[in-house]
């Protein structure tokens, strides 16, 4: 008989974890799907809200910056801050790259963002990361079903300021006018320099978000090493944004559940099927599962679960693109 | 400074230039960025070390390194086998994922993107996969290609090699000369320059484009296969080490200019070379940034790279 | 008049980019051996679809289309290529990075080694410019001498049937008799030439027949005599010259 309170805190830290990622979804989703700008660097910008936070939160330790023990709004509003900023500064020298150069750029500052955090011991506590980072609700960790509650409750609130939020931007004039210039980039001619204006505010608030997610990430786990923020974050939260739907911030939630679902779901099946020692390299299989998931929606339903039309957001320009099918002048092959 | 760190950095290099090959080969012939190019080499050096195990075993006189190397003939035997499967793998790759989207029209995962992106995302995919097969499949943590030790021979300006480094250099000398006189001289040269140039002309002159791409993959991956194995000789084999080379492989083929094949092996030195110093000058924790600075500078300030056709 | 079948037609062609949108909804033309058939019409009447139909880089939804006895429709573009369809597209139709003489050698790659270097040499004799700029990167020709070595290229296998997409675009009026004389000399050795353009002048001076085609369909067809003094078809284009309405009534 599964106790019932266990049930409790697996599905709410289940659904915590999912809501992070889809704080990160929505991020992407103003820099990709509102503007169209092709961020592969995601990681970094989690990464830097995520230790920005926990650098300013923790007590102090030898040998390493930070450790202030700063109240946990005070960190988390730094961490935007911080992701925000970063944003800025890489949006500034290379948002007018081509897509395929800006992944490759962002891309780059992921892995740069990784390698010191590795190596600035000084900084940022290196392989062995930052540890004993302050929780929310501390208080009611001896609870352990109450204390995940809380959590939940507490991320499920900030995604939905958020998303609330970013729902309002869209539907404003601002987003209007992002939309414009994504989908027809020779207009940015006619906006001159202010286009470049808006691409930055949208690379910036986008990583702003990344940066709050990490925050989240950070003191909802309590500790935090690089491993956690390689390339295959990038690929996940990208994951989440194309099976949701791109353009669509519900499609970034949706996308985000049933990555996470699925990712839970294998890890009980693999529980279940393998043996112990056999964990690791089973983990290692759910991995090629969410592969296989996304190289598949791309080719099957490359617009995802929701690509229906809302308002304000997706644009139905059907036949807009030709594909690379054009390049290569489709016709019999 | 001792001049090591160029011979250092030249070995480095070869390895990042052949395979940043697949990359410029992959990005001028079917227009995307490949985030899986690197998986190439982490498998053909994978499937190297199985088949050298295995041949090893089967026939031990071949596991004996042969003098001065440190790699008997079944090391030799696997690695062109395994380029041979690992361009197979590529193969399979672009009919499964690649084709279809490309043949398809609007496939872009969103009405406004340029279609080159839905073939990067759906090489993330891959990227992920591939990797996480490698994981699941390969039981020990750690393995090697040799167990020898070398002895490094002095060469000149107080620069030392081992047997097998200058063998490396020699390999990769040669497979950059071929590769060189197969497109100058060569019909499937020509073709290749032409589908890159436009693939609908190409059509239209005779050149079977399906064949020239598959041809493509291949040889971007069975030099990415010979790069791993190079890596393999150098340091240990372990899942992740294709994937750590994507961002100097972007580097090399951009500073040569994408879409020069020999671009990217000049490339591929230069980005070495550069990492070489900058471990000399300031640590080895620092060398992932090089390439960081490499894209970022040609980026910003030469697009077309040294060699590459402005676009 | 021949009563046997033509050596390239189609029947009912319809084709487009898109299977859902068609942009030829039902073409029927044939081309005997050294024949020039022209085609014409209003712009976007779907002549540049149609040739490139029949040169396999548009897909054909429906219909038929028959080269030499074969029905080709459902051939990959590259083939038809080696069964003697050559086509010479509007724009981009010389490899600009590749020398004179390598456009030319990529053409003849599908052919014998013992044929290349002959057809090669033929190419040159009927291009003589040509000849005197085998090195130099085709990008860096002139507009007409890029035609030249767009059709040259066309030539080398030495086609059955010949397609033209608009080869006067853009070209002077000097270029474009040349052009077309260049034509007329490739008509007599056998060659079959279908030519899609937009100077209805200087197309109906040299075609045999001529199809005019209006919102992808058939419309009209007839010598090239006949057509230059119909009064519809200077309704249809302007600058036929063509009185198109009786004299006292303003035209």
């Amino acid at each position: 008989m599964p106790d019932a309170l266990g049930v409790i805190a697996y599905a709410s830290t289940f659904l915590t974890m999912a809501l992070i990622g889809a704080m990160a979804c929505l991020g992407l989703n103003v820099q990709w799907g509102q503007m169209g700008l092709f961020n592969v660097g995601v990681a970094g910008f989690v990464a830097i809200g995520a230790y920005t936070s926990a650098l300013l939160t923790t007590a102090p330790l030898e040998g390493r910056l930070g450790g202030y023990s700063w109240p946990l709004v005070g960190g988390w509003l730094a961490a935007i801050a911080a992701s925000g900023i970063a944003s800025a500064a890489l949006g500034a020298a290379t948002l007018r790259l081509k897509s395929d150069y800006l992944a490759i750029t962002t891309f780059g500052m992921a892995v740069v963002v990784e390698v010191i955090l590795r190596n600035a011991q000084h900084l940022t506590g290196g392989s062995f990361g930052i540890s004993f980072i302050p929780r929310p609700f501390e208080s009611l960790a001896p609870r352990p079903s109450l204390f995940a509650l809380a959590n939940l409750a507490l991320t499920a609130a900030l995604v939905a300021v958020v998303f609330l939020g970013l729902q309002k931007l869209v539907r404003s004039p601002w987003g209007r006018v992002l939309r414009g210039l994504r989908d027809a980039p020779e207009a940015a001619q006619a906006l001159g320099k202010s286009a470049t204006r808006y691409r930055l505010q949208a690379f910036t608030v986008g990583g702003a978000i990344m940066g709050l997610a990490g925050a989240l990430q950070a003191h909802l786990i309590g500790f935090i090493a690089p491993d956690d923020f390689e390339a295959a974050l990038t690929f996940q939260i990208w994951t989440m944004l194309i099976i949701g739907g791109s353009g669509n911030n519900w499609g970034a939630l949706l996308g985000a559940g049933v990555v996470s679902a699925l990712w839970s779901a294998t890890g009980l099946a693999t529980g279940a099927f393998f043996p112990a020692e056999s964990q690791a390299r089973a983990a290692a299989l759910r991995i090629v599962a969410i592969g296989v998931l996304l190289a598949a929606t791309v080719v099957w339903r490359p617009r995802g679960l929701l690509p229906a039309v809302v308002p304000g957001q997706q644009d139905p320009k059907a036949g807009a693109d030709p594909g690379l099918g054009r390049h290569f002048d489709g016709g019999v092959q | 400074m001792s001049l090591q760190f160029l011979a250092d950095g030249m070995i480095a290099g070869a390895t990042i230039g052949l395979g940043a090959v697949g990359i410029t080969l992959t990005y001028s012939i079917l227009r995307f960025a490949n985030f899986a190019q690197g998986e190439f080499i982490t498998w053909g050096c994978y499937v190297t070390w199985l088949l050298a195990a295995a041949a090893g075993a089967w026939l031990p006189w071949s596991a004996q390194a042969i003098d001065p190397l440190s790699v008997g003939l079944n090391v030799i035997f696997a690695a062109l086998v395994a380029m041979l499967l690992t361009g197979l793998l590529a193969i399979a790759l672009d009919a499964v994922l690649f084709r279809p989207l490309r043949t398809a029209g609007t496939t872009a995962s969103a009405a406004w993107a340029p279609a080159s992106v839905s073939a990067v995302i759906a090489s993330f995919g891959a990227s992920m996969a591939l990797r996480a097969l490698i994981e699941a499949a390969v039981p020990a943590r750690q393995a090697y290609l040799s167990t020898e030790l070398q002895i490094a021979i002095p060469l000149l300006g107080g620069v030392r090699l081992t047997p097998d480094q200058i063998l490396l250099l020699a390999v990769a000398v040669v497979l950059a000369v071929a590769l060189q006189i197969m497109l100058t001289r060569t019909s499937l040269g020509r073709s290749m320059r032409a589908v890159s140039e436009n693939p609908a002309l190409a059509r239209v002159v005779g050149i079977d484009v399906s064949q020239v791409i598959r041809l493509t993959w291949f040889i971007g991956a069975a030099l990415a296969c010979a790069a791993g194995v190079m890596l393999g000789l150098v340091v240990q084999i372990r899942p992740s080490m294709g994937a750590e080379l994507l961002l100097p492989l972007f580097a090399a083929a951009l500073l040569g200019g994408v879409g020069s094949v020999p671009g990217a092996l000049i490339g591929g030195l230069l980005v070495g070379v550069a990492e070489a110093a900058t471990v000399q000058l300031l640590g080895a924790q620092w060398r992932a940034a090089v390439a960081f600075l490499v894209v970022i500078g040609v980026l910003l300030l030469r697009p077309s790279g040294l060699f590459g056709r402005a676009h | 008049m021949n009563d046997a079948a033509p050596f390239a037609a189609v029947y009912d062609l319809v084709a487009g980019y898109d299977s859902g949108v068609p942009i030829v909804k039902g073409v029927t033309m044939h081309v005997n051996r050294g024949e020039l058939v022209a085609v014409l019409g209003p712009n976007g009447a779907g002549k540049s679809t149609l040739i490139k139909a029949i040169a396999g880089l548009v897909p054909a939804t429906s219909g038929c289309i028959r080269y030499d006895g074969t029905d080709i429709s459902a051939q990959p573009a590259h083939l038809r290529v080696r069964n003697g369809v050559a086509f010479v597209p509007q724009t981009e139709n010389v490899f600009a990075t590749l020398s004179v003489s390598d456009n030319l050698k990529i053409a003849a790659q599908i052919l014998t080694a013992t044929e290349r270097a002959a057809h090669i040499a033929r190419a040159y004799e009927l291009f003589p410019d040509l000849s005197r700029q085998r090195g130099l990167a085709a990008g860096r020709l002139s507009g007409g001498q890029r035609q030249m070595l767009a059709v040259a290229r066309a030539l080398v296998i030495s086609p059955g049937l010949l397609l033209l997409d608009e080869p006067s675009a853009g070209l002077s009026p000097k270029a474009t008799a040349e052009l077309f004389r260049t034509l007329v000399r490739i008509r007599k050795t056998g060659v079959g030439i279908l030519l899609v353009e937009q100077n209805v002048r200087a197309a109906l001076s040299v075609a045999d027949r001529a199809y005019v085609l209006v919102e992808g369909r058939n419309r009209r067809e007839g010598s090239g005599g006949d057509l230059a003094a119909d009064p519809e078809m200077g309704a249809l284009f302007l600058g036929l010259g063509v009185r198109a309405a009786a004299p006292g009534v303003p035209a």
